[in-house]
């Protein structure tokens, strides 16, 4: 009786949540669509001029922006992010690891505009100084961004090194695999499917953090020729000009909405791919099962 | 079956592997204290005893796993051929080479079982196709496994049935040549026809290669061991040629134990 109770309350929980989100969903398409049909969503897309006031919705420079930056921070912070799981999971004696993980993930719940006043303070200037350009930029935004996504990555790929079976380790080491040989060979193979889930989690973030980069990015509205240039990204160019917009420029600002939302919600479906996807037969390219036939065939 | 004759002692006199006053721990519990144990060269040396008493530990620590656990502890000494290993006398990829190891629960790499095989030996820098084919194809005749997989060396090793998956282990192991052969129950959870085959296979083998045979089961220690070392309670309680340990055990927790009368 009790049971039957707590298990209703948390259906009904479990729904509304589930509810809201597709009253967001369906609030944001409502909103947007407008401006995506009256504009054509190519020309939406692929348009290079924003220009609000004068009705012209082209969101092509952000795109490119959102997508820089993104990789950017990938290319920074993923092989750092990897390289710091390597050795926290693997390497780093256990008290090491123990004390460590949860300081990494601690990171991630720092606000971000704590990292952007970083950027602002140290990094910005730096670039303005070493590097030229005004400053705030691609190069900025990337290594803020980087830097940001590195706790989720590091703690997602720990976990999925530490979910290898200590039996394979021990089976490599058995054959005279040396401690790295055995990480390469064998460790890494088998996680495969949750660094790959980790990556594009750490990606979703970097597509979808605001406050930091529009701190450090310049935000123009232009697409970049070189690193050193400011950016705007998507999620920038709406909470830049939310506050202020009205009619069809603030519904130009719900169709940016969607376009990101679809982008993120693509990452997400592929990251669970990545992590339900059942561990794939090896097998040998079709040629040299092909040859491998023959000369055992020919004995 | 039951009633195979013993096998005699006299094989093989030269030592391979000696170890002197070992003992291990992992953080503060001893697992083996004191143990003296010479094993012969081409022998079969059974090691048996109740659950918990130290076999595996014993031989995880000839090939050196034991070391590698976090918080474990190794004194004594423990030669292979003369060379001290715990003084690090054979590099470690070295010895792992030259002594191999099967484990309890059969530990393929979940890749093909072509992959299991050649594994060790590339790592070791054989490159050529023939050479890898040739010793994917002995290890598994000697394995007993060949004719069961020659048609299917691409399937990934985990699709192998428990039995098959042991023998595979056993050649991986063997695709490296070694000198020596670490058994941790290798037939536990196996049929009677698995069994024998493997029984069959380290009979052979035994005739170029050492082999420390860890078991549960005192008949498979009769029908196969040259000699049989008991183990209780991380001690080495008794260690005689197999015919002797078996029908004249000289101590009388040996004779317990064999008369079923713990564990
Ligand atoms: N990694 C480890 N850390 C701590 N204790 C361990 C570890 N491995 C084994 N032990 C302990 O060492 C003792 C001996 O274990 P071992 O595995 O050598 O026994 P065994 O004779 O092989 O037993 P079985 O017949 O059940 O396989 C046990 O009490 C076990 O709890
Ligand atoms: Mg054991």
């Amino acid at each position: 009786m009790r049971a039957a109770l707590v298990r209703r309350a948390l259906q009904m929980i479990a729904f509304s949540a589930i509810g809201v989100l597709a009253l967001i969903t369906v609030f944001i398409v409502r909103e947007g669509a407008p401006v995506l049909y009256k504009t054509g969503v190519g020309h939406f897309l692929f348009g290079g001029a924003w220009r609000p006031l004068e009705g012209e919705f082209g969101i092509w420079p952000m795109i490119v922006g959102s997508t820089v930056v993104t990789i950017g921070a990938l290319a920074i912070g993923v092989p750092l992010a990897l390289a710091c799981a390597i050795v926290l999971a693997e390497l780093a004696p256990p008290r090491a690891r123990a004390l460590l993980k949860p300081t990494i993930e601690l990171l991630a719940g720092i606000p971000s505009v704590v990292y952007g006043f970083m950027g602002v303070v140290l990094l910005v200037p730096w670039i303005r100084e070493h590097l030229g350009g005004p400053g705030p930029s691609v190069l900025a935004a990337s290594v803020i961004l980087g830097i940001m996504i590195m706790p989720t990555i590091i703690g997602i790929s720990i976990d999925a090194l530490q979910a290898v079976p200590r039996s394979y380790r021990e089976g490599s080491r058995a054959l005279g695999a040396t401690e790295w040989q055995t990480i390469r060979m064998v460790v890494l193979p088998a996680a495969r499917s949750g660094l790959v889930a980790a990556v594009i989690l750490g990606m979703g973030r970097a597509l979808g953090e605001t406050m930091a980069v529009i701190m450090v990015a310049g935000n123009s509205v232009r697409v970049p020729h070189a690193i050193t240039d400011p950016v705007r990204t998507l999620t920038a160019n709406i909470a830049l000009e939310m506050g202020y917009a009205s009619g069809d420029h603030a519904r130009a600002l719900f169709a940016t909405a969607i376009v990101l939302f679809v982008i993120v919600m693509a990452l997400n479906s592929l990251a669970s791919l990545a992590r339900r996807r059942p561990r794939r037969r090896t097998r040998r390219p079709l040629w040299r099962r092909a040859l491998g036939a023959l000369s055992r065939g020919a004995r | 079956m039951i009633d195979a004759p013993y096998r005699g002692a006299e094989v093989g006199e030269r030592t391979k592997i000696e170890v002197v006053d070992l003992s291990v721990r992992y953080g503060s519990s001893v697992v083996l204290r004191g143990v003296n144990l010479r094993i012969r060269e081409r022998s079969i040396h059974a090691i048996i005893g109740p659950a918990g008493s130290g076999k595996t530990s014993l031989l995880r620590t000839l090939n050196l796993l034991a070391i590698e656990v976090d918080g474990a502890r190794v004194d004594g000494a423990v030669t292979l051929d003369g060379k001290h290993l715990l003084l690090g006398e054979v590099p470690l990829a070295q010895l792992r080479r030259r002594v191999g190891m099967v484990f309890a629960s059969p530990q393929p790499l979940p890749r093909s079982i072509y992959e299991n095989l050649v594994f060790g030996p590339r790592l070791a820098g054989v490159r050529k196709r023939v050479d890898l084919d040739a010793l994917v194809e002995s290890s598994l005749r000697q394995a007993q496994l060949w004719d069961e997989v020659k048609d299917r060396l691409d399937v990934s090793a985990l699709k192998l049935s428990g039995g098959q998956q042991q023998r595979l282990c056993i050649a991986r192991a063997l695709a490296l040549q070694p000198e020596v052969l670490l058994l941790d129950e290798p037939c536990s959870g196996l049929d009677p026809i698995s069994t024998l085959k493997i029984e069959e296979a380290l009979t052979e083998l035994s005739e170029r290669i050492t082999i420390v045979l860890v078991t549960n089961n005192t008949k498979q220690a009769a029908r196969v061991g040259d000699r049989v070392a008991f183990f209780l309670l991380g001690e080495m309680v008794e260690d005689a040629p197999a015919d002797r340990l078996f029908t004249a055990p000289s101590d009388p927790r040996t004779n317990d134990y064999l008369s079923g009368r713990f564990g």
